[in-house]
């Protein structure tokens, strides 16, 4: 069975549990609430509630909703978290974009950020730009370890990277010695399953790489009834001792999974996954010998819990020497009347001996296990939003602090903690990036972290054609949403490729100079890719014209027949009020594309449109208001609008779905 | 252009109960999809909605943030659900005769009801509701890569399972 036939069958399935207009429900917990907040009572929930009412009170009651939510937007826009301290900045954080990022073994921070690969030692101050070997930055399928500021490791997948990809082996392991001027590269594959893989180093030439496979539920999930079918992951252990030219298996076993890390070079931590943790009641398990034999590591206290009771691993382990670590259970007997708990470990003899340091049982909401990080002498759990509760002494005590300073509408994606007071997170910034945050006051105020002028420095060779067609097809997909915002995002990468705007001028200068050169144009957001060449006028920019939509990145591909030099990369987008287009030129490589010819005044005519480039958000499509647009994506925006017809201008409130795009234009003016 | 005039300024309560309410049709939708049981949908919007209320204290509440709370404690009560289903036998109903849509959805019904709740939940949210990859990772507040990880497995499993299913008739034929 393919995968888009069980694909289509979902869909198809799905279908039938659409619900029915939820004006009934609406009115239903309309009362509920009201009834609940009279009475203040506990009572039973489950079949207490009955439904009833008339879709015209509903109605009345959302028109109410609607107008309330539409003040509260116009009149307050959301100011950061509202407490005192800086307010989130959209245009430092547009900047700050990463794939991925993570505190560096040796201390400090590290960030990949298309293709660069981005370092600080002083917790953020100052950067150091290297390239990162993947020509479009770090996917699924990748993965990143950095041990300072010279030496990384890059594993990336054979596997196909198409859907649901995550690092796994057979793969190629890529390394850099000079903080990522130059790589070297080793395949890595072997004779034993590897569809998820993780890599740790202790020194510059001693490292790990965990393989391992997950565990599968039985027939009814792990319960006692289908301990038997049920499947324990397994792991496997590669290591090297010449900074990853060549591996060797070290051993295996089962329960590993990959969140592992090696505290020196021979003691390795792996965490079992959730079902085999629940198969085995194994929560944390440890190799003394480089890989070769592993055993359950027994956490004090844990034996007395009840047998029912859930108990997961919740952070960590993390070590920050060979000695000193920490380790973080979600504790949580179901039905009982207490709620979930973590419970705080720390250890300093290697993790021969763990002590419970707290067991902490508040939690604004039931998640299990619950969120925490822990770190050198830090410890931390989310309190929801961007509240933590924060202890520098690995959880003896705790202070809440509540950060300002973080986009709306958001939560962490991933903490890191560095020392008791420097702190990195990872947050969805404007809609669909993923920003780097720093703190330097223990989580209180963030701040988009800065690379200055590090990528500057490296040069501007690193991109491709691959990288430019990926860019226009997100470029699609968010235009349809949040056009200001994929106007930020094709910005901030032409400023990531080029490193200033200087750059940038120089390439579009040189490339309007040219005469003798080829282009073919494709549309990346149709899945054939290129559009046929018969199709193409005889100016690439009448082609454009005919096919512009605002929706829509286009991708053309510029090559210089008859010399050796390599071929540009332009993404372009049209301004859908103007009739104007924006161009950006991604990078210089060696594709060769067959294509018509087109003359010397197309080639000043292509430079031409690129003349807006200094502001590209000049679109006239102007936010006035609640600019959130997140889950669960419904709100009101204030629209300036000027008809591309050019008959009329004029103001417009419309309704959002930021999630299926729909709009519904509620009143103009 | 719209006038907004005459709204007081309402106590704290009132913009927490508005702006649940307003989440109430979205909730529905998603808990119907993640629970595939209208009823089940219905009680569970109902038990978020409380406890969302009853822990309203907890955060602060600002324009456009109780919603995004709000749909996460929706998908921990349908998480909970999901995993009090689970640890119910699994009816075991015997295969229609004959093949066709009804036998289907029982294949597909009982093949998704042997997933994990995390991979229930993604499933729903890919085919069910129809969001993206980020968009999942945003309602789930977890990376990309996670919300990949758990779609690719749970249709491994799945695959796994409608295989062993298909295999098991043949035998009884």
């Amino acid at each position: 069975m393919s995968e888009t036939d069980l694909e289509s069958r979902l869909r198809s399935y799905y279908g039938r549990f659409h619900p029915d207009d939820s004006t009934r429900l609406t009115l239903a917990s309309a009362r509920l609430l009201e009834d609940w907040r009279r009475t203040r009572a506990r009572r039973s929930l489950r079949g207490a509630v009955r439904l009833a009412g008339t879709v015209a009170g509903a109605v009345v009651v959302l028109a109410v909703l609607v107008l309330a939510r539409f003040n509260g937007g116009v009149t307050a826009p959301g100011a950061g978290t509202g407490s005192p301290g800086p307010a989130f900045d959209v245009s430092a954080a547009l900047r700050a974009q990463v794939d991925m990022s993570g505190a560096i073994r040796n201390g400090g921070i590290w960030a990949v950020q298309g293709t660069y690969l981005l370092t600080s030692e002083d917790n953020g101050v100052t950067w150091r730009a290297g390239s990162f070997p993947s020509p479009s930055g770090l996917t699924a399928s990748e993965q990143a370890y950095v041990l300072d500021q010279d030496h990384a490791w890059a594993l990336t997948s054979v596997r196909s990277t198409s859907g649901t990809a995550t690092p796994a082996l057979p793969g190629t392991i890529s390394r850099t010695s000079d903080g990522g001027r130059t790589w070297q590269s080793a395949p890595v594959s072997g004779d034993f399953d590897c569809p998820r893989a993780s890599l740790s180093f202790v020194d510059a030439r001693h490292g790990f790489i965990l393989c391992a496979v997950p565990s599968t539920p039985g027939p009814s999930g792990p319960t006692a009834q289908s301990l038997l079918s049920a499947k324990l992951g397994s792991g496997t252990v590669l290591t090297t001792d010449d900074a990853g030219a060549t591996w060797s298996v070290a051993g295996s076993a089962s329960g590993l999974s990959e969140q592992f890390i090696a505290s020196d070079a021979s003691t390795l931590w792996s965490v079992p996954d959730t079902i085999s943790s629940q198969l085995t009641g194994a929560r944390l398990y440890v190799s003394r010998n480089a890989g070769a034999t592993w055993s359950a590591v027994e956490l004090p206290e844990l034996a007395a819990v009840p047998a029912e009771a859930e108990v997961l691993a919740a952070a960590g382990p993390a070590f920050w020497d060979a000695s000193d670590g920490t380790f973080a259970v979600g504790v949580w007997l179901n039905g009982s009347s207490t709620g979930p708990a973590i419970w705080f470990y720390r250890t300093s003899d290697a993790g021969r001996s763990w002590s419970v340091v707290k067991k902490v049982t508040d939690f604004p909401m039931l998640d299990f296990p619950p969120s925490a990080a822990v770190g050198r002498v830090w410890a931390a759990r989310m309190l929801g939003n961007y509240n933590l509760a924060v202890s520098g002494d690995f959880g003896v005590s705790w202070t809440d602090v509540s950060g300002s300073g973080m986009p709306e509408n958001t939560s962490f994606l991933t903490l890191d903690l560095i020392d008791k007071n420097n702190g990195m997170a990872t947050v969805f910034g404007v809609q669909g990036t993923r920003v780097l945050m720093l703190t330097r006051d223990g989580g209180r105020t963030w701040h988009a972290a800065d690379f200055g002028d590090a990528r500057a420095k490296l040069g501007a060779n690193s991109a491709d054609p691959v990288a430019a067609a990926n860019l226009a097809e997100n470029y699609a997909t968010m235009a349809m949403k949040d056009p200001p915002t994929a106007w930020n995002m094709l910005s901030a990468y032409s400023q990531r490729v080029f490193g200033s705007e200087a750059s940038f001028a120089t390439a579009e200068a040189d490339l309007g100079q040219r005469t003798n050169y080829t282009y073919s144009l494709a549309d990346p957001t149709q899945s054939a890719g290129t559009l046929s060449l018969q199709n193409l006028g005889p100016s690439i920019w009448a082609d454009l014209a005919a096919s512009a939509d605002i929706a829509r990145a286009y991708l053309v591909v510029v090559t210089f027949p008859g010399s050796s030099e390599p071929a540009e990369s332009l993404v372009l987008a049209p301004l859908s009020a103007t009739g104007e287009w924006r161009v950006w030129i991604a990078t210089a490589t060696t594709a060769a594309v067959p294509s018509p010819n087109i003359g010397r005044e197309e080639a000043i005519r292509l430079a031409s449109i690129a003349s807006g480039y200094a502001d590209p958000l000049v679109g006239t499509v102007e936010l006035k208001a609640d600019g959130g647009p997140f889950w669960p994506g419904r709100m009101v925006w204030s629209v300036q609008f000027n008809e591309r017809a050019g008959a009329s201008s004029g103001a417009a409130i419309v309704y959002v779905d930021a999630i299926t795009g729909e709009t519904r234009v509620v009143a103009r003016g | 252009m719209i006038e907004v005039a005459g709204v007081q300024p309402r106590d704290d309560d009132d913009r927490v109960a508005e702006s649940l309410l307003a989440g109430v049709p979205e909730a529905h939708r998603l808990a119907s999809w993640i629970l595939r049981d209208p009823v089940g949908a219905e009680d569970a919007v109902q038990e978020a909605l409380l406890r969302a209320w009853n822990r309203r204290r907890s955060i602060r509440f600002e324009f456009g943030q109780p919603q995004r709370w709000f749909m996460r404690i929706v998908l921990n009560v349908c998480r909970d659900e999901l995993r009090r289903r689970r640890r119910q036998p699994i009816a075991t109903t015997e295969p229609a005769e004959s093949g066709g849509a009804a036998s289907d959805r029982d294949d597909l019904d009982r093949a998704i009801a042997r997933l994990t709740e995390d991979e229930q939940i993604v499933l729903g949210l890919r085919f069910g509701r129809d969001l993206t990859i980020t968009q999942i990772a945003l309602a789930l507040a977890i990376p990309d890569g996670t919300v990949k990880s758990r779609l690719h497995y749970a249709l491994e499993h799945m695959r796994a399972e409608l295989d062993a299913e298909r295999r098991a008739e043949e035998q009884r034929r």
